[in-house]
């Protein structure tokens, strides 16, 4: 009799149409619907239209005083976004993450200039500067628990790859970075789409991926499937980790 | 044919060559979950659920690499940090391509430990590097409490020697 790998093989043999038939609905799962609303919905759609440019018109006040003012965009007890899956707690949130380096430190500058730009926000890296061994590029890097992993190349940062905390059982309350627009580890892709629009896009490569184009640079991570989701790849999955720049070879390159 | 022409091939509908690419990999999938979780069943389980998902994502498959195998163990990783998170492993994959569950006899669960052996033998470096991310733990200790080769534990030691 067949053993479980021979018919786990006829089984995904078998699923080889189905897979094809899935792919380009998935590639197409965050275009923004048409759909008319129902007469019941006009004042549910107005609502939520008038909440949403009253949150951004916010953000982007919020943002542009601080950017003129600090290194660092502020820290701020943050509640879950609208149409974000509730975050567990409140914490200290920092929109730091962008798609060419973290707060102050850029890609291309040193070891040391990273330390002291992430250590305030996250204490000390963890076990030091670590030698890679034939990673795509990547000579070394620093890892901040199982939340932070920044690479490096001939001594210049280069790429970082962040997971949050919501994976690793860090303590409560510790600082949870995002991007700078507001992208947090645990929202849904969906709230990634409406924050950077149309240029957000998700893929099912890898288990799920999600992948953005900034002025700043490509931000890109995993997505994780949502409690409630009903398919391998949907806007209500959640944004697992934010990548940029060089972290490696495919396994960590969405 | 090498990976990339499987995937490609997958893509458009040849069943034939994922049935290739999953053989040719299928050790080293096995390895790295059981690896990772310790446990036969939970291994074979998850590796259904990862063949599952690249087949899922065979159209988006970026060809960067001489070897699919980066590209399946970034998927194992997503998917076992999920499962852990969740406290079960995944299926949604597998539910979605309509695939049935399969159960697991004694005679499965040895081979799980078969083929992860089997996947032990040629790791390679950014194997090791993967799961180090993953796990946060120096790799000469898990390879130490995983009974790894002796080979294996040095490679290990070597990449975490700090400057």
């Amino acid at each position: 009799m067949a053993d479980y790998f021979d018919r786990l093989e006829l089984e995904l043999r078998a699923a080889v149409p189905r897979a094809n038939a899935h792919a380009h609905t998935d590639a197409h799962r965050l275009r923004p619907t048409r759909r008319r609303p129902r007469p019941g919905n006009v004042f549910v759609a107005i609502s939520a239209a008038v909440t949403i440019a009253v949150v951004v018109l916010g953000v982007a006040l919020i943002g542009h005083g601080h950017t003129a003012s600090a290194p660092f965009e502020p820290a701020r007890p943050r509640p879950p976004a609208t149409g974000t899956a509730p975050q567990s707690r409140a914490r200290e949130v920092r929109d730091v993450l962008a798609g060419n380096g973290i707060a102050t430190a850029k890609f291309g500058e040193s070891r040391a200039a990273v330390t002291a730009a992430l250590t305030p926000l996250l204490g000390a890296p963890v076990g030091g500067y670590k030698r890679f061994l034939g990673e795509c590029g990547i000579d070394h890097k620093l890892q901040w628990r199982e939340a932070l992993t920044v690479t490096f190349s001939r001594s210049r940062f280069v790429g970082y790859q962040y997971f949050g905390s919501g994976t690793s059982g860090a303590p409560s309350g510790q600082t949870a970075l995002a991007t700078t627009r507001g992208l947090n580890i645990g929202d849904t892709l969906a709230h990634g789409r409406r924050l950077y629009g149309a240029s957000f896009t998700i893929s099912a490569a890898q288990g799920g991926s999600w992948r953005v184009t900034t002025p700043r640079g490509r931000l890109e991570g995993y997505a994780s499937e949502a409690p409630t989701a009903h398919s391998a790849l949907s806007p209500q999955n959640l944004v697992a980790s934010i990548a940029a720049g060089n972290v490696g070879c495919a396994a960590l390159t969405p | 044919m090498d990976d990339d022409e499987l995937i490609a091939a997958t893509a458009r509908g040849d069943a034939d060559a994922f049935a290739a690419l999953y053989r040719r990999h299928l050790p080293r999938v096995v390895s790295y979950v059981m690896r990772a979780t310790g446990d036969p069943e939970v291994a074979a389980d998850l590796t259904a659920e990862v063949f599952a998902a690249a087949l899922a994502g065979c159209g988006r498959y970026r060809p960067e690499h001489a070897s699919a195998a980066p590209w399946l163990i970034g998927i194992a990783q997503n998917k076992l940090r999920e499962s852990r998170r969740r406290g079960r492993v995944e299926n949604a994959t597998r539910r979605r391509l309509e695939m049935a569950a399969l159960p697991l006899g004694d005679d499965d669960l040895d081979r799980v430990t078969q083929l992860a052996a089997r996947g032990e033998v040629g790791g390679d470096s950014a194997r090791v590097d993967v799961i180090t991310t993953v796990d946060g733990l120096p790799e000469n200790e898990r390879a130490v409490s995983r009974g790894l080769a002796r080979a294996r534990a040095r490679l290990s030691v070597r990449s975490e020697t700090e400057d």
